[in-house]
C-alpha cells in the first residue's frame, strides 16, 4: 500500500503558496476556527495505493468574497455556480499539490462542492487553519483509515 | 497573436487572462473553451497560435485534446496549465507534444517563462 509522504508543515507550505498566488491579502493564520455554520466545502479525492480527500473549507459569505477576488467581479453579480467554481478550483490546485506528496499512481478527482460537513469515514490526517478578511478558511487533508 | 485558454474554471480562466496581462503579454487575442472537446472545435474555427489547457476536464481531457489534435495533424504549439505536475505527467505531456508545463498555482514569472518562447 502507498503512502502519503506529507508532513504537517509540508502542506502549510503548499497552502501559503497556493494563497500568495490568489488571494489578496494573503490569510492569516489562527490556532482555532470556529466553521459550523454556513460551510462550504470545496474537495477533491485521492486514489490510488492511498485514498483520501483534500478539502478547502470556508462559509457561504467566504466563498462569495473568494469568487469575488478571483474572478474580479462584485459578489452581488455573482451565481451560485460562480462559488462552486472558485471553491472548488482553490481545492484543485491545493490537492494537485498534495497528490504530488502520495508515492506510486494515484488519480485526482474533478472537484465537487458540498455545503455540510463531509462523511465521516475518512480521518483527519492534517489541517491549516486561518483567516482571509473576517472569513474563516480550512484546509484539510482526510485520509481513508 | 491569439491564444486558446482551455479549462474547465471559469475562474481559472480569468486567472490565466489575468496572468497573462501581468506577465506583460497585453495585446494577446484570447479565446476560451471549457473542456477539450469544445477546443478542438475553436482550434479549427480559430486557427490560434498556442493552446494553454488544464489537464483535468470533463468531456474530454486535455491530455486527449492534445492527442486528437496531433492525430488530426493540427500542430499548434500546446502548453499544459494543471495543477498536477508529478515528473509523470510532464514525461507523458513531453512525449505527446506538449512544449510545457506549468503548475497552479503560478506567477507572471513562470508564465513567462514557459511562453516566451513561443510568443517572444
Amino acid at each position: 500500500m502507498t503512502t502519503l509522504a506529507l508532513a504537517p508543515a509540508e502542506l502549510k507550505s503548499i497552502v501559503d503558496e497556493v494563497w500568495a498566488s490568489l488571494l489578496n491579502p494573503t490569510p492569516v493564520d489562527v490556532d482555532h476556527l470556529e466553521l459550523d455554520s454556513d460551510l462550504v466545502a470545496g474537495y477533491v479525492e485521492i486514489s490510488g495505493g492511498w485514498f483520501g480527500r483534500v478539502s478547502v473549507e470556508t462559509t457561504d459569505k467566504g466563498a462569495f468574497a473568494l469568487a469575488s477576488q478571483m474572478l474580479d467581479v462584485p459578489a452581488d453579480d455573482l451565481s451560485e455556480a460562480d462559488l462552486v467554481d472558485a471553491v472548488g478550483e482553490l481545492a484543485n490546485i491545493v490537492g494537485g499539490s498534495v497528490k504530488s506528496c502520495v508515492e506510486g499512481h494515484s488519480t485526482l478527482s474533478l472537484p465537487a462542492v458540498a455545503r455540510a460537513e463531509l462523511d465521516h469515514q475518512l480521518s483527519l490526517a492534517m489541517q491549516v487553519v486561518s483567516q482571509w478578511l473576517e472569513h474563516p478558511l480550512r484546509v484539510r487533508v482526510l485520509s481513508a483509515a | 497573436m491569439k491564444v486558446l485558454i482551455v479549462d474547465d474554471s471559469r475562474v481559472m480562466r480569468q486567472i490565466v487572462t489575468r496572468t497573462l496581462r501581468q506577465a506583460g503579454y497585453t495585446e494577446l487575442a484570447l479565446v476560451e473553451a471549457s473542456n477539450g472537446l469544445e477546443a478542438f472545435e475553436v482550434v479549427q474555427s480559430e486557427s490560434p497560435d498556442l493552446v494553454l489547457s488544464d489537464w483535468n476536464m470533463p468531456e474530454m481531457n486535455g491530455f486527449d485534446l492534445l492527442k486528437s489534435l496531433r492525430g488530426r495533424g493540427h500542430e499548434v504549439p500546446f502548453g499544459f496549465v494543471t495543477s498536477e505536475s508529478t515528473q509523470e505527467m510532464r514525461d507523458k505531456a513531453s512525449s505527446a507534444g506538449a512544449l510545457f508545463l506549468v503548475a497552479k498555482p503560478f506567477t507572471p514569472e513562470s508564465f513567462k517563462e514557459a511562453l516566451t518562447p513561443v510568443l517572444g
